[in-house]
């Protein structure tokens, strides 16, 4: 029978390290607060025994303030697991041993990993394992969780403990506060409630602590006890703002926190050096967070990464455009003409091809990523920019899903719409939800590309970068302009922890670079692969009616027969056009024109095409052609279709088939394609509706699809209002 | 032959599309949520799905 225990403990203390190391599961480590806001379940089995780990959320109170103290508190009540693996900073051992007191006061097992003991001891923290452990009361075992250091001896003190089990701590808060548990707890225990749940002095604890839920469970498992409990807290709040001007809460934190610093006082930590003096992150932060320097840095750091991107990729990119040029290539001269072909060559090699062709760049730029992820470095940019996010209604919070849903090109806005669940004003978090769609998710990188390479390839890193700043620039004007019409609110405070600068390890980029290039490769192979073909045959059918196809044919006999046999047949037995006489050219060149008009006839006439010419007339105005509007359409299914449909739009349009060039080089030389063209369509990529993922998650997070529909209809008007005014402002100028 | 060819896997690739929409829709698609980016495919949901937990088994 395996044991269960929870992984828990403060934000950033390194649990989801540990579980990885203790299950060998590969979740995302991020070197920033509240990676975690669900639990993860794994299993572990060693010569000790078998091991059900859940990860729990990071948090550092277990007050229901948050949604990630409630799935915490709640898991631990519910679930009630054998021990409590409390993760703790070894290196801020004061702060993180407040939750640990809370554990300890809930009476389940506890058992400490004394984390990062080497980040501890590079600052001079000596820690007697021995003594904290004796004066707590639990085991502590000292843990290294990015080196499996500890893991062993972790496992086998969990082993060993976790059927002895535990005393609830009991803390004195004083005289006045003590009374009144006293007094409450007898009050619990007789009339029995919340007891099957909870323990009766931990309720007590909680009703002085004003936790909402434990107060709502109270008033609904009886009435009677919850009033007279919520009473002797009126009394006790009001003695202490007479005599000593606090509240219970405050009173209950402080004494924690003295219980903590008593026994740190008992030679458990020993400083070898001055405590205050600066850490090295501390000096570094001095620089990269300074108020005028930090913003520049950030900027510099953005276009180090795009330059680095643009600059390492491009390489593997023309490798990968050359090998499907050749499956194209092969395809055309294996397979006879027909429907078959056109579905292998314009549909999956044109259309997946293209999505895939971005694979190097995505990976660079993952890479990149995951170093400032790693280094610390995305947490400064969060507290940077939490000073600006305050001038536009959004909370500190926001910032984090801002970064994770594209913030630096790469992202993905269904992870941010869900770490927008941190937030806990409804309405900050509203405006949060509706606006990290515009960020540049990965899904709109391909589409960046194609066109930045097509268009602007003398200044790629510049554009991104231009393209990011738009981005932010629009999400914070349109968060403005909600929190001051349709979700007015107050904003509430925020204090965000910065994580120690650390080395990114070579394995751990790796890994996070790998999992992320695969999951893209993953959904052009799967999703992309079955939208394209859908969307293939919606531009091949119905195709041409007979009378069209008549008037094609009448077109090509007018060329061919007023040539000579000979001259057909030299054009016919010629492999391209070498060795072609100029009389065979010209009748060459009149069939291909026929064979380009028939093909732009057909596309146009099939009911993709169809929608596309549709919209044509209002689309025009922002640049867009009917070829554009259908890539756009589909791309409400997912940003990377608008690069494949294109991919296929221009393949069917293609009017040699020989010519196998790339999606970029058609798009430079398709009439209606300019750098504006393609700068107003960037535009509308990053405003227009979310993908249709995206909208279901709002939904769901706003509990309601009246804000999914307006996130659609909302940010289709902006993204089409915006790029009409580039598109003619810039027809004006140029 | 060929049209019919064709036919099927254009109704397999629509029938997949649906499949993984619906699956998107009810919140079951494959994903492994809590990183920056590797979300693609998933939906949010707490009661069942992708996002609640994942098992893992150890090396």
């Amino acid at each position: 029978m395996s044991t269960a225990i929870a992984l828990a403990g403060n934000p950033n203390s390194g649990k989801t390290t540990l579980f990885n190391e203790l299950t060998g599961a590969r979740q995302h480590v991020g070197n920033y607060p509240g990676v975690t806001v669900e639990k993860k379940q794994g299993t572990c089995i060693t010569d000790t025994g078998a091991f059900d780990i859940v990860d729990l959320p990071g948090t550092y109170s277990l007050t229901a303030y948050s949604l990630e103290e409630v799935v915490a508190r709640d898991f631990l009540v519910n679930e009630r697991p054998a021990m409590i693996v409390n993760i703790v900073d070894a290196s801020n051992l004061e702060r993180n041993l407040y939750l640990s007191v809370q554990f300890m006061e809930m009476g389940i097992p506890v058992c400490i990993a004394l984390n990062m003991m080497d980040v501890a001891k590079k600052r001079g923290i000596d820690i007697n394992i021995d003594r904290l452990s004796e004066l707590l009361g639990v085991p502590v075992v000292p843990t290294v969780a990015r080196t499996g250091q500890g893991k062993k001896e972790l496992l086998e003190t969990v082993a060993a403990r976790a059927k002895q089990g535990n005393r609830a701590l009991k803390i004195s808060y004083g005289l006045d506060i003590d009374t009144a548990l006293d007094e409450m707890e007898a009050e619990i225990k007789a009339a029995g409630f919340l007891t099957k749940t909870y323990p009766a002095r931990w309720v007590a604890l909680k009703y002085l602590e004003n936790d909402k839920q434990i107060l709502e469970l109270g008033a609904e498992e009886n009435k009677e006890v919850a009033t007279r409990l919520a009473g002797i807290v009126q009394r006790l709040t009001s003695h202490l703002a007479a005599t000593q001007d606090a509240h219970p809460e405050g009173m209950i934190a402080d004494q924690r926190y003295g219980f903590i610093s008593g026994v740190l006082k008992q030679n458990v930590v020993r400083y070898a050096e001055d405590r205050n003096r600066l850490q090295q992150s501390d000096k570094i932060d001095k620089v990269l967070t300074n108020r005028f320097l930090g913003p520049i840095i950030m900027v510099g750091v953005l276009m180090g990464l795009y330059n680095f991107t643009f600059t390492y990729s491009v390489l593997p990119t023309e490798w990968l455009e050359g090998l499907f040029g050749w499956i194209g290539g092969m395809a055309e001269a294996a397979l006879p003409e027909g429907l078959l072909k056109s579905l292998i060559i314009s549909g999956i090699v044109d259309g997946v091809g293209g999505v895939l062709g971005f694979v190097p760049l995505i990976m660079f730029m993952f890479l990149g990523i995951s170093f400032l992820e790693d280094s610390g470095y995305l947490a400064r940019m969060a507290f940077m920019l939490d000073r600006v996010f305050r001038l536009f209604g959004l909370h500190g919070s926001s910032v984090m899903a801002f970064i994770v849903s594209g913030g630096i090109a790469g992202g993905c806005a269904v992870p941010g719409v869900m770490a927008a669940r941190t937030l806990k004003s409804p309405k900050e978090r509203l405006a949060t939800l509706l606006t990290v769609p515009f960020m540049n998710c990965g899904a709109k990188l391909p589409v960046y590309a194609l066109l930045v390479a097509a268009f602007f390839a003398e200044n790629q890193a510049r554009v991104m970068l231009i393209l990011t700043l738009i981005s932010w620039i629009g999400a914070l004007l349109v968060a403005r302009l909600l929190r001051s019409t349709v979700i007015k609110g107050e904003a509430t405070p925020f204090v965000m922890e910065l994580p120690p600068y650390r080395l990114p390890t070579i394995k751990g980029l790796l890994i996070h670079t790998w999992e992320r290039t695969w999951q893209y490769m993953k959904k052009a192979g799967t999703v992309i692969l079955g939208i394209s073909i859908v969307l293939w045959a919606m531009m091949t059918f119905p195709g041409l009616d007979d009378t069209t196809l008549t008037q094609f044919e009448a077109k090509r006999s007018a060329v061919t027969d007023n040539v000579s046999p000979a001259l057909l047949n030299e054009i016919s037995a010629a492999e391209g056009d070498d060795g072609l006489s100029e009389a065979a050219l010209a009748v060459k060149e009149d069939l291909l024109l026929i064979d380009g008009e028939e093909a732009q006839a057909a596309l146009k006439n099939s009911v993709a095409g169809r929608i596309g010419v549709a919209l044509e007339g209002i689309s025009r105005l922002a640049g867009f052609d009917w070829r554009t509007n259908i890539a756009l359409v589909g791309g409400f299914a997912a940003k990377e279709v608008v690069v494949s449909t294109l991919g296929t739009a221009y393949s069917l349009g293609e009017v040699d088939p020989e010519e196998n060039t790339s999606l970029a080089q058609r798009l430079q030389s398709a009439p209606g394609w300019s750098p504006l063209t393609a700068f107003s369509l960037m535009i509308f990529t990053i405003f227009y509706a979310p993908c249709f993922v995206t909208v279901v998650c709002i939904a769901r997070e706003t509990g309601s699809w009246k804000w999914a529909g307006f996130s659609v209809v909302f940010n289709t008007a902006l993204a089409f209002g915006l790029s009409v005014a580039v598109y003619q402002a810039g027809k004006l100028i140029l | 032959m060929e049209n019919l060819l064709v036919g099927l896997i254009v109704a397999a690739a629509l029938a997949f599309t649906v499949r993984s929409f619906v699956r998107m829709y009810k919140g079951k698609g494959e994903c492994g949520c809590g990183s920056a980016s590797n979300c693609s495919g998933c939906a949010s949901r707490t009661d069942d799905g992708c996002d609640e937990q994942k098992e893992f088994i150890c090396k």
